[in-house]
């Protein structure tokens, strides 16, 4: 076993969090590879691609430069022996998770401390990274649905690496596990006076954190009726279509009905 | 006692570059890092090098700050010196100034403590505590001798620990070893935006030693001056207490008592 640490940093790390990275990576066989003052999403995707150069590589730890880690989250997550592990952290000082599960099936988290199987990557397309796909949720009643679209120049909207990368994996069907327990995630509110000897950063600790996105992504979108439309699958591919038009299509075998799930997937826009 | 011991102060931020490269340099050796967290001066030094003394396998003690540059292969260059303190030179408040005073055969009269390696032995031997801001020597070179005389602070100054440190020593007998090879300092110019993509900090380096000019202001006139007098010292005198030819002005400023001519570096 060979741990490759991903160390993707804008130019400075925390050095508690340094210092737990190292406390983590204790008696463990391991390599860094740290990408330095790199723009989302080129600081993951090119430490993992040279991480996964190296055939003796067998996980891949991405951390990130800002994480509260307990001693042991690595172990904790070694000891799953799953394809993939990630572990909640509030993403704002107001608690908001990074893990968005539904039904105990994590759909995706943040990339702030996930450990990934080797193999996981070769299922995967390259890039593994990326920031151009927005994921767009609506709350269909019994289920949610998230339709994939290509991000318009003009947003705004932060990261997207993350979740990306987690619906890719859902989309192929690979499991992602989380760990019980959440971590923390720390902020810069004000750098030291330089040039003193009292010249310590304020630096804040967010450690409480909702158990799960999936209830403020639920309060946050009222139900939209599909209308009269239900979901067929026709080729593996789900459309939506009169009722009446779903039950020829299913009589006459061109359609299958979708089975119950609580989160679909549609990425009819990617394809 | 095979370990060593890597003494790691930090305001809290470390600089990803830096830490890669302390990693690097720390393979093959077996080592710890005690580190000190959003600790003040002297006790960021103090707290974590007596926890390191106090580790019956530590035999060398590595001091690095969190904003240097670290040639590559330089730590083991430093072992193969074979001497008790070796350090580095380097930048201190922008390209061209440097933290390391060299005596005329080439020791240091002190160095920073940006990546400076010592013995256990010689820091276990040392007054405690080790790291002081409160104290400092005062230099005066007259003719071809330098005078160093310790001085108590009443007022606050930023570091000072690292000349106390090299002084110390250089009085002691060991002086600090600077290497040839010198390092650099990363300084941070401003932060990155917050959620954005693009969010990286704008960092700059400083690269280049002026050799002996430790002074934070590097004029051509006060480097010229000091570059001079330091050429003409052949000998080195530390006294005990302040001699009796100094006295200080209301600004706490030394000058000579005796009436003769004197310039200042500053």
């Amino acid at each position: 076993m060979k741990i490759a640490v991903i160390l993707p940093s804008r130019g400075l790390i925390f050095s508690r969090t340094a210092d737990e990275v190292l406390q983590n990576l204790k008696g463990i066989p391991h390599k860094f590879f740290f990408a330095h003052r790199k723009p989302l999403p080129d600081c993951f995707e090119e430490p993992v691609n040279k991480a996964l150069q190296d055939s003796e590589i067998t996980h891949l730890w991405l951390v990130e430069d800002d994480m509260i880690l307990r001693p042991t989250i690595l172990q904790e997550m070694l000891d799953m022996d799953v394809a993939v592990v990630t572990v909640n952290y509030p993403t704002t000082d107001k608690g908001n998770a990074a893990i968005l599960s539904v039904k105990k099936q994590v759909i995706y988290g943040g990339t702030g401390c996930v450990l990934v199987k080797r193999e996981v990557f070769d299922e995967l397309k390259k890039p593994y990274f990326r920031t151009d796909i927005i994921w767009i949720p609506k709350n269909r009643g019994d289920y949610i649905k998230f339709t994939g679209m290509k991000k318009s120049e003009h947003a705004t909207d932060y990261g997207l690496h993350d979740v990306n990368f987690y619906m890719n994996l859902y989309r192929l069907g690979i499991p992602v596990h989380a760990l019980d327990k959440p971590i923390g995630q720390r902020k810069l509110i004000a750098l030291g006076k330089a040039g003193s000897n009292n010249g310590a950063h304020q630096i804040e600790e967010w450690r409480k954190v909702e158990k799960d996105r999936y209830f403020t992504l639920k309060k946050n979108l009222p139900v939209e009726q599909s209308g009269n439309l239900v979901p067929v699958l026709i080729g593996g591919r789900e459309i939506l279509t009169s009722q009446k038009h779903a039950r020829k299509l299913i009589r006459l075998k061109m359609a299958v009905k979708p089975p119950r799930r609580a989160v679909v997937i549609d990425d009819s826009e990617l394809i | 006692m095979d370990k060593l011991a890597v003494v790691l102060p930090s305001r809290g931020l470390m600089f990803s570059e830096t830490f890669e490269e302390l990693l690097r340099e720390l393979e093959g050796f077996n080592y710890e890092i005690f580190w000190a967290h959003s600790k003040t001066l002297p006790e960021c030094f103090n707290e974590p090098t007596e926890r390191a003394l106090a580790d019956q396998d530590v035999f060398a003690v590595l001091f690095v700050e969190d904003d240097m540059i670290i040639p590559k292969g330089i730590l083991k260059k430093m072992f193969a010196a074979k001497y008790p303190v070796v350090a580095l030179d380097y930048p201190f408040q922008q390209n061209g100034d440097s933290t390391c005073l060299h005596d005329p055969k080439g020791y240091a009269f002190w160095t920073g403590t940006g990546f400076l390696l010592a013995s256990k032995s010689v820091l276990m031997q040392m007054e405690r505590p080790i790291w002081r801001t409160d104290t400092t020597f005062d230099p005066f070179v007259d003719t071809d001798t330098i005078h160093f005389w310790p001085r108590k602070l009443n007022k606050v100054f930023y570091g000072l620990h690292d000349l106390r440190f090299g002084l110390l020593l250089y009085s002691a007998g060991v002086p600090i070893y600077p290497l040839t090879d010198t390092a650099g300092q990363r300084k941070l110019k401003s932060l990155g935006k917050p959620g954005v993509n693009n969010g990286i900090h704008e960092i700059y380096e400083l690269t280049e030693v002026g050799r002996d000019l430790v002074s934070g202001m590097i004029t051509p006139e006060n480097s010229q001056m000091f570059r001079g007098a330091l050429n003409r010292v052949k000998n080195v005198k530390i006294w005990d207490k302040i001699p009796p030819f100094i006295s200080y002005d209301e600004n706490e400023q030394p000058y000579l008592n005796d009436g003769r001519q004197f310039e200042v570096v500053r």
